[in-house]
């Protein structure tokens, strides 16, 4: 049928397509992919952001990577935050998931605790922000507040996010916070698929609920749970919002993660040079890193 | 399986403990914004007010230009919702029925944009903008915005109109259809629980973004609701009753659509997740 058109009008037809795909494409490519290949080639250049770009090869990432601290704490901060964020919501996520799904509880209930635990989710994060900065508040915070009175003075001073040990865990738990409501709603509609049937012959068999939940929902919830690894680790990444509102990076640069060290070398300093090779190393990382987990996870379909 | 009464109580205190670690963040800014700032210096954060006080509302919208940042939030969003939804529905139709001259080179290059944060775009973004006049204008959050979520969309889009059966296609095509008319009115209704998912998903993503509007706006009377109040934060950040009036005044509208739409939301803000 289709063989037909295409050869009375061949290249009408592939016209035709290019032109509805044109408006698309166009969007596509003058907002993101031609900055992101110029921002390679700024990486090469020294640039003020007026004047001529000077090139200088790789010389901003050699000041990147050669001795600079601050390059290693945003690294470091960055894998932290990553591994953290892979971590602990995803395993509350998957408590709050299994309560839900297999706990038995009223279908009221679990439908107002899932819609609870989402909240933070659908939130600004700068709202989440405001609230965290203040439960924090060295001076006025409710933190410091029930610390002494349940008796545990020697930590009530702590200024949590002016304190460069604790700031770092600090902003995990917000994100904690923030992230453990996706994982448990994505893993809760994955168990609802789970076949109720293998629950009753696990039950015969006389297998106990932690037996179920291992051998039955996680093997389950499989799919999901890579996906949302990869999400999660995609999204950590590049995580630049809740620190930008709740702590700018600081105190000094103790909380700086990549995209703030991009961000403030690029705008607030103006060396776009080394603001590009700091994202363009970013972006590097994080697509090496999809790149061998999508792998793993095609190579655990069969 | 029958319950032990153990685990009865240990389930219902888990899910307790949850709950609580998930909305005392929000009670104290309910509590905190209707004290005045005497009061918490006084009687401390875990407290009730002596008095209800109300005033920290008022003072907060008259210190902030909140009505200017909702009214640009609601404007961004609904262009970008549009141009997303439109352009999405093109660019998966053809790169789904379609067979021509350099799709899977395009497939690939287009997909390889689901990788590329935001920080990778941000300079020559800027300087692009600038260039073309459109820095401090809305345009400057819009066109990115709806630039940066073709990839996913796209992907989505896709996903699900490979599902259908291509027997649809032929026969609108048979009947004498266009590909605009096909795709509009055969393809279009076909995948809508797909695009009402996408809207979401594009609405709260616009409505939250907050990078691109850091970056690209300057201007106190073009600020978005995320970038508006992360200002008012800074400038205020020592009256803590009115900063947390100001977070209230944000949270109601969306509370107020989340509570309405809640399973729809919970879908579409979840969406990447569930067809990836």
């Amino acid at each position: 049928m289709n063989r037909g058109r295409l050869t009375c009008g061949v290249l009408r037809k592939h016209m035709i397509c290019y032109l509805l795909l044109a408006p698309t494409l166009l969007m596509f490519v003058i907002f993101v992919l031609v900055p992101a290949v110029q921002t390679v080639y700024i990486s090469l250049t020294q640039w003020e952001g007026i004047g001529p770009k000077t090139w200088v090869g790789l010389s901003n990432y050699k000041t990147m990577l050669l001795g600079n601290a601050v390059y290693l704490t945003a690294l470091r901060n960055t894998v932290v935050w990553t591994l953290v964020t892979m971590t602990v919501p995803v395993a509350i996520g998957l408590f709050q998931a299994n309560l839900l799904v297999r706990g038995s509880l009223p279908h009221r209930l679990a439908k107002l605790y899932q819609l609870i635990y989402f909240l933070p989710q659908v939130i600004s994060t700068v709202v989440a922000a405001i609230a965290w900065k203040f439960i924090y508040d060295p001076v006025m915070g409710p933190l410091n507040d029930v610390l002494r009175v349940v008796g545990m003075n020697q930590y009530a001073n702590i200024g949590w996010l002016g304190n460069p040990k604790t700031v770092m865990t600090a902003l995990c738990v917000v994100n904690v916070w923030i992230h453990s409501g996706f994982c448990c709603v994505v893993f809760a509609a994955a168990m609802q698929g789970i076949d109720k049937e293998l629950y009753d012959a696990a039950m015969v068999d006389g297998a106990t609920r932690s037996d179920q939940f291992w051998r039955i929902t996680l093997p389950g919830i499989r799919e999901s749970m890579t996906t949302v690894l990869v999400l999660t680790m995609m999204w950590s990444f590049k995580v630049f919002d809740i620190i930008w509102t709740m702590t700018k990076g600081g105190p000094g640069q103790h909380s700086y993660v990549f995209a703030i060290y991009a961000y403030v070398q690029g705008f607030s300093y103006n060396r776009l040079g080394l603001s590009a090779a700091i994202t363009v190393s970013l972006t590097l990382i994080a697509m090496v890193f999809s790149k061998a987990f999508t792998t793993i996870r095609e190579r655990g379909r069969y | 399986m029958k319950e032990t009464a153990r685990f009865k109580i240990y389930k219902h205190i888990s899910s307790l403990l949850l709950v609580a670690f998930t909305l005392i963040p929000f009670g104290i800014l309910m509590v905190t914004s209707l004290r005045s700032s005497e009061d918490l210096g006084r009687k401390g954060p875990i407290s009730l007010p002596d008095a209800i006080v109300w005033s920290n509302y008022p003072k907060a919208w008259d210190l902030g230009n909140f009505s200017t940042y909702f009214k640009n939030s609601m404007i961004c969003m609904a262009a970008t919702v549009t141009f997303v939804l439109v352009l999405a529905l093109l660019g998966a139709y053809v790169l789904s029925f379609h067979e021509f001259f350099g799709k899977q080179v395009l497939i690939s290059v287009i997909m390889l944009g689901v990788l590329i944060p935001f920080t990778q775009i941000m300079i020559p973004l800027f300087h692009t903008l600038k260039g073309m006049n459109l820095l401090n204008t809305l345009w400057a959050i819009i066109l990115p915005q709806t630039a940066m979520q073709i990839p996913f969309s796209v992907f989505l889009m896709r996903g699900f109109m490979r599902d259908l059966p291509k027997s649809v296609i032929e026969s609108a095509r048979l009947d004498g259809a266009n590909e605009v008319q096909t795709l509009f009115y055969i393809v279009t209704p076909l995948v809508r629980p797909a695009l009402v998912a996408l809207l979401i998903f594009t609405a709260v993503s616009s409505w939250n973004n907050f990078m691109l509007p850091t970056v690209m706006i300057q201007k106190d009377a073009l600020r978005t609701v995320p970038v508006g109040l992360n200002y008012f934060k800074d400038q205020h950040f020592t009256n803590f009753p009115m900063m947390c009036a100001a977070a209230n005044i944000i949270i109601v509208p969306i509370l107020l659509v989340y509570l309405t739409f809640q399973q729809k939301m919970i879908q579409g803000m979840t969406v990447g997740s569930l067809k990836g």
